[in-house]
């Protein structure tokens, strides 16, 4: 090893450190350390003139180590690592003491801080000797994008992207595009129709030519990392030639087999072969191989598609493909579910009829839903009164602990619509009511001018009426927490707003992309207030109701944000690969595989090599936080600049052996 | 007197604690200047042994301190943190060691106010305490600088390492030459013949011996390499050489500072009613870091305190119920062979007066390597006990023999194999006892795997360093060798034994290497489950 010369510089930092610890003192202590070269004091070391101390003493004195004594690294490591860049020397060959943050700031007896001073920079000097020049490596970024999730998050993501000139792989697993926010009559609180909203966006979408639509496709696995992921898709067979297909939709009209259909969330029906609905992007039909005929049959019943689809696009020979696709980043949209309102039993859903959810509403009220927009009971018959329950399974223990955001929103829009289409009696059963967004009070205030009722109370239970009189009845009980009273109120309807909820495959979801869900089982996002769309995997984004519940402007900005995301990293074109990372002594290591299992970002990988097992890092994954590290039981392990050596030498320093 | 103002080192975590301890800074909260912090990436990156080096080094407490569970920059550092911290204060508490000088403390960027509070606190506490007892004395320090007065002559003709015929018999016997070209005993021999002692004392490979003894039974000379090895590793010992420290060196900060400790140790936790002992009784049964060993190698799925508990059961079974000290500590076997001398005179001193002191007529071991400490290494440097000593093995195989003891039909039925344990097989010759154990237990299979008896393949560890692939290649030949005979189960008589096997067991890549899964038991749990009631 060649022969080690540190350089110590003291900072005064003016009098910030300067008027609680003897900086002369400091340096000359310096001096006297093993392998000092020169120890400097200086006023303001992070100043131009002070970084040329630094620089000149590299050139002239031949140091290969430096040590600055002043604030904290978090502010001004950067600095000095930079300085002895711009100096030829490697920024891994320095270290740094705070004396500042941690000393003269804290303390206020000059003597003590001033041995304490010592104490940190006896540390420095003495951990400095260890440090080893790591070369800073970057990657190239991959200016494709994968967004995964069609509705409006990612729709918006991936317009923002495409349009600012690069190509992205919009992934929706679904045979359309368009999410939940396609299945909404109209949207709080401007009563915009959703449809003729989002459609000129899906068709954009659909013709862009920068975005490449895989419609009814799944991602199945993905590898590498930030600027290089390899992203294994599966197309899903539709039985249906995409080329060919003109959705003319005569083979829907003649498809025997009817199936409830999920789009109209039960409330309708699709055939087997069908196109979800009217303005489906792309708008070509898939066949349903579980309620297909023919298939089912192996070909020998049915098959009324085939003899009647004019463009000949039938091809119940197509087979699943599985394509390879390679992007530099990642932006997960993948939305929401509704809570299954048979969990919550007092309420009588799936018991009792017309006790429906509110997005069964917003097919109902659709003009181009199952019913052509009229709101009507199981039998037929117009309903006459409507009680709209708040937090299904949201703000409950029992259920889900969080408000789902868009609820009381919505259950004024349906009140509204309640009044407006029906003049029905409409009861909103509430415990508070949250219009938190622009014109979102002055809707409620509407909403209630219109002869809306509210009743502040959690809704106990949906019964059904016994007497003559209540006969047909829905009676929907609660205290009226104003009045103090219990309410029995008698309505024709119930309309249930459920809590939102995680995919119910989010956790598959989260480990193929190796993010973590939060407690409530959104996707976490790297922090909660400044990096809200951003993942503890660098390169791979979340936005919209998959990270959690949320409105549409919203989620309109999340998806946008993602999008920002990733033309930085496609922009910057090149990731910067963190230096102090493990490292594996290949002697040491048994190939065990407890640095595999301990590690979260799959970082070391154990691997067959000249006969045996043995560990390897992927270094553009790895973090250098160190567990790795820790549990690897021979040492093999370590963390680049915190090596044991490093950490050992330091406690020596600071515990006090070597003060005597 | 100057009033003690105790040291306390902090290991602080980048994203959080070290940021919150900057805000007290900004805040100009003041505190007392008792506290040295040292910035890690992740309180995930501070190990177990990180903490006890602060306290062998001089800190009168260690807080080690991260981010609150949920908010870890790496997910869940600090949770891993937790748990390792978890095993570490089981560990500190049988030690003796006061819970308030070793602390484990979330503290979020924003607390730099809590930040401040939790050394103020620390240091009343430490100063309600007094200060370390592990804070090395100038004494102590200078003592330590002093070389001892062996040198590589004296150990080349106590060994009697003159006497080899540079035949290369040794390394070709050697099971770790096997594997590792650059060992190779001979050419160690031929260094010291030489005088090459820098060379020697600094070379890694010096700490890969595992003294098994397989060189030195058949070496046509005369030469005790084992004894070699041990005395020149003191040399090295002396110029700051470890070898690869395996578990980062935890094991052996434990017996260091179990050795300097004047703590009484907390050590008799599992030592529950259903156990009968009698302090006046002739037989003395020693567990010795059998508790510590315990909390440390559970992520193995070894509980060597299960070996100790079923040996105690054994003994109560044939009426005996012995003395089991509260005070005992570590034979001293590893710190001998790490060249760490100094600690195994303490630790020899401190059992030699203890188990005297309990005059008693013989001690019984579970344990293979206190067994040969106490018998070999002991007297060596002059400490004797002053009575028999046994293997629990040929306790039992007495029984058999002279006592007609007998074992439940019908309570087990397994197919078995035996690995003759180093220390009790070439070092102290006994291979027929724990065989005859095996053979009286109805309902046992005994298969011999090829390498047997004196010919046994050692289980591959030395004294917890240089465990490196070498080793565990020799490891899994073993395995492989025992599942080769047909048998379901390996029975060792050795916890380290037991140990290093289930250690070589662990395949938790994605990608397994070869499949070498057999179960591991003591003979002392196979006798326990066959007890006649």
């Amino acid at each position: 090893m060649e022969k080690v010369r540190i350089g110590v510089y003291v900072c005064h930092c003016g009098l910030n450190i300067a008027g609680t610890v003897d900086v002369q003192e400091l340096a000359k202590y310096a001096e006297t350390l093993p392998h000092v070269v020169i120890s400097r004091d200086y006023r303001y070391m992070c100043s131009d003139p002070g970084q040329d101390l630094i620089k000149n003493d590299i050139k002239e004195l031949g140091l290969n180590r430096v040590v600055v004594a002043s604030c904290s690294p978090r502010m001004h490591e950067h600095t000095f690592r930079k300085a002895c860049q711009d100096a030829a020397l490697n920024p891994y060959l320095y270290e740094h003491a705070n004396i500042r943050e941690h000393c003269s700031w804290v303390h206020t007896n000059r003597e003590q801080a001033t041995e304490k001073a010592k104490d940190l920079v006896h540390a420095a000097v003495k951990r400095v000797y260890y440090h080893e020049p790591l070369e800073i490596k970057e990657s190239p970024v991959n200016p494709n994008t994968l967004v995964v999730g069609a509705g409006i998050a990612g729709i918006e993501a991936a317009l923002k992207i495409a349009n600012g000139g690069h190509k992205v792989y919009l992934v929706e697993r679904e045979p359309s595009i368009g999410g939940h926010m396609i299945q909404l009559d109209t949207t709080f609180p401007t009563l915009d129709c959703s449809e003729c909203i989002l459609t000129p966006k899906m068709t954009e979408v659909g013709h862009h030519p920068n975005i490449e639509l895989l419609a009814y496709s799944e991602v199945e696995e993905v590898s590498g990392s930030v600027g290089n992921f390899k992203v294994k898709v599966r197309e899903k067979a539709r039985y249906v030639d995409e080329s060919k297909c003109i959705g003319c939709g005569v083979c829907e009209q003649k498809c025997p087999w009817k199936v409830p259909s999920e789009f109209e969330v039960g409330l309708g029906t699709r055939r087997a072969i069908y196109i979800p609905f009217a303005q489906a992007v792309p708008n070509v039909a898939t066949i349903d191989k579980d309620r297909c005929v023919y298939i089912q049959s192996g070909g020998k019943k049915c098959g009324a598609c085939i003899k009647f689809c004019e463009a000949n696009a039938i091809d119940f020979n197509q087979t699943d493909r599985v394509i390879e696709l390679e992007v530099g980043a990642i932006i997960l949209a993948t939305g929401y579910d509704l809570l299954d309102s048979n969990q919550i039993p007092q309420y009588g859903y799936g018991k009792y009829d017309n006790v429906i959810t509110g997005l069964e509403f917003e097919r109902m009220t659709c003009a181009s839903g199952p019913t052509q927009g009229k709101i009507q009971l199981k039998d037929g018959r117009t309903p006459e009164s409507v009680a709209i329950i708040h937090c299904v399974g949201s703000r409950d223990k029992n259920y889900r602990e969080y408000c789902s955001r868009i609820c009381c929103m919505y259950a004024l829009k349906h009140a509204h619509h309640l009044r407006e289409k029906i003049n029905a009696a409409v009861y909103e059963m509430y415990i508070d009511m949250r219009c938190t967004g622009d014109a979102y009070e002055e809707f409620y205030e509407r909403v209630g001018e219109e002869g809306v009722t509210f009743i502040r109370g959690k809704v106990a239970q949906v019964k059904q009426g016994i007497t003559e009189e209540e006969k047909g009845k829905l009676i929907v009980t609660a205290e009226d927490t104003f009045l103090g009273s219990i309410l029995r109120v008698p309505v024709d309807m119930v309309i249930l707003c459920p809590a939102m909820v995680p995919r119910s495959d989010a956790a598959e979801i989260a480990r193929k992309f190796s993010i973590t869900q939060k407690a409530t089982g959104f996707f976490l996002e790297r922090h909660p207030k400044l990096e809200p769309q951003a993942t503890a995997m660098d390169g791979i984004f979340v936005a919209g109701c998959c990270q959690f519940p949320k409105d549409i402007p919203d989620s309109v900005a999340q998806g946008r944000a993602a999008a920002a995301g990733a033309l930085e990293l496609i922009d910057r074109g090149k990731v910067t690969i963190e230096a102090a990372i493990a490292h594996v002594d290949e002697i040491l290591c048994h190939g065990c595989g407890i640095c595999e299992e301990t590690c979260e970002f799959n970082a070391p990988k154990v691997m067959s090599k000249n006969g045996r097992m043995v560990s390897a890092v992927n270094e553009t994954l790895c973090k250098g936080c160190g567990a790795c590290a820790v549990a690897c039981p021979t040492g093999a392990m370590s963390i680049k600049h915190f090596t044991h050596d490093e950490i050992f030498t330091m406690v020596r320093a600071l515990a006090g052996i070597e003060n005597g | 007197m100057a009033e003690f103002e105790p040291r306390i080192i902090a290991f602080a975590c980048n994203w959080c604690t070290y940021a919150a301890a900057d805000i007290a800074g900004t805040s100009r909260i003041h505190y007392p200047p008792n506290v040295r912090v040292i910035r890690v990436m992740c309180s995930g990156m501070v190990a177990p042994e990180h903490v006890l080096w602060a306290i062998e080094n001089g800190a009168d407490g260690v807080l080690v301190a991260g981010c609150h569970p949920g908010d870890c920059h790496y997910i869940s550092g600090n949770l891993k943190a937790e748990e390792k911290f978890r095993m570490l204060k089981r560990v500190t508490d049988i030690l003796g060691i006061e819970e308030e000088r070793v602390k484990l403390k979330w503290i979020a960027t924003s607390e730099g106010s809590i930040f401040a509070q939790t050394i103020e606190e620390m240091v009343e506490e430490l100063k309600k305490l007094g200060p370390s007892p592990f804070k090395p004395s100038k004494e102590s320090q200078e003592a330590k600088q002093g070389k001892s007065a062996l040198t590589l002559e004296n150990i080349v003709q106590e060994t009697k390492t003159y006497s080899c015929l540079d035949c290369g018999k040794c390394t070709s016997l050697c099971p770790i030459a096997e594997h590792d070209p650059a060992y190779s005993p001979f050419r160690m021999v031929g260094k010291a013949l030489v005088g090459l002692e820098d060379e020697i004392i600094h070379d890694k490979k010096l700490f890969s011996c595992l003294s098994c003894y397989a060189c030195s039974l058949r070496c046509p000379g005369d030469v005790d390499y084992p004894a070699f090895i041990q005395k020149t590793r003191l040399l090295a010992s002396d110029a700051g050489e470890q070898g690869d420290l395996a578990h980062g060196g935890f094991l052996h900060s434990v017996t260091r500072l179990m050795a300097r400790s004047p703590y009484k140790q907390k050590r008799l936790e599992w030592l529950t009613k259903q156990y009968r002992t009698y302090d006046q009784s002739d037989i003395l049964f020693f567990v010795g870091c059998s508790p510590y060993l315990a909390p440390f190698f559970e992520y193995l799925g070894v509980r060597t305190l299960d070996i100790t508990e079923a040996s105690l059961k054994i003994l109560n079974h044939l009426g005996i119920e012995p003395v089991i000290l509260s005070d005992e500590k570590c034979c001293g076997h590893d710190a001998l062979w790490m060249g760490d001398v100094e600690t195994f005179k303490r630790l020899a001193e401190h059992n030699t007066k203890l188990t005297k002191e309990a005059g008693v007529k013989k001690i019984i071991f579970s344990c293979p390597e206190g067994y040969r400490t106490f018998k070999l290494d002991y007297p060596n440097y002059g400490f004797e006990v002053g009575c028999e000593l046994q293997h629990i093995s040929e306790f039992l195989a007495e029984r058999i023999d002279k006592y007609g003891l007998k074992f439940k039909e019908g309570e087990v039925k397994k197919k078995v194999t035996y690995q003759d344990p180093c220390r009790l097989g070439r070092h102290l010759g006994i291979y027929d006892a724990p065989r005859r154990v095996l053979e009286a237990i109805p309902g046992i299979e005994f298969l011999e795997m090829e390498r047997n008896r004196d010919w046994s393949l050692c289980c591959g560890t030395g004294p917890f360093t240089n465990c490196d692939l070498y080793s565990h290649e020799m490891r899994i030949g073993r395995l492989l060798e025992a599942k080769a005979t047909g048998a379901e189960t390996l029975i060792t008589c050795c916890p380290k034994c037991q140990i290093h096997f289930k250690c070589a067991m662990v395949n938790r890549g994605e990608e397994k290497g070869p499949d070498v899964e057999i179960e591991v038991m003591d003979l002392a749990n196979l006798v326990a489950k066959s007890l006649s009631e």
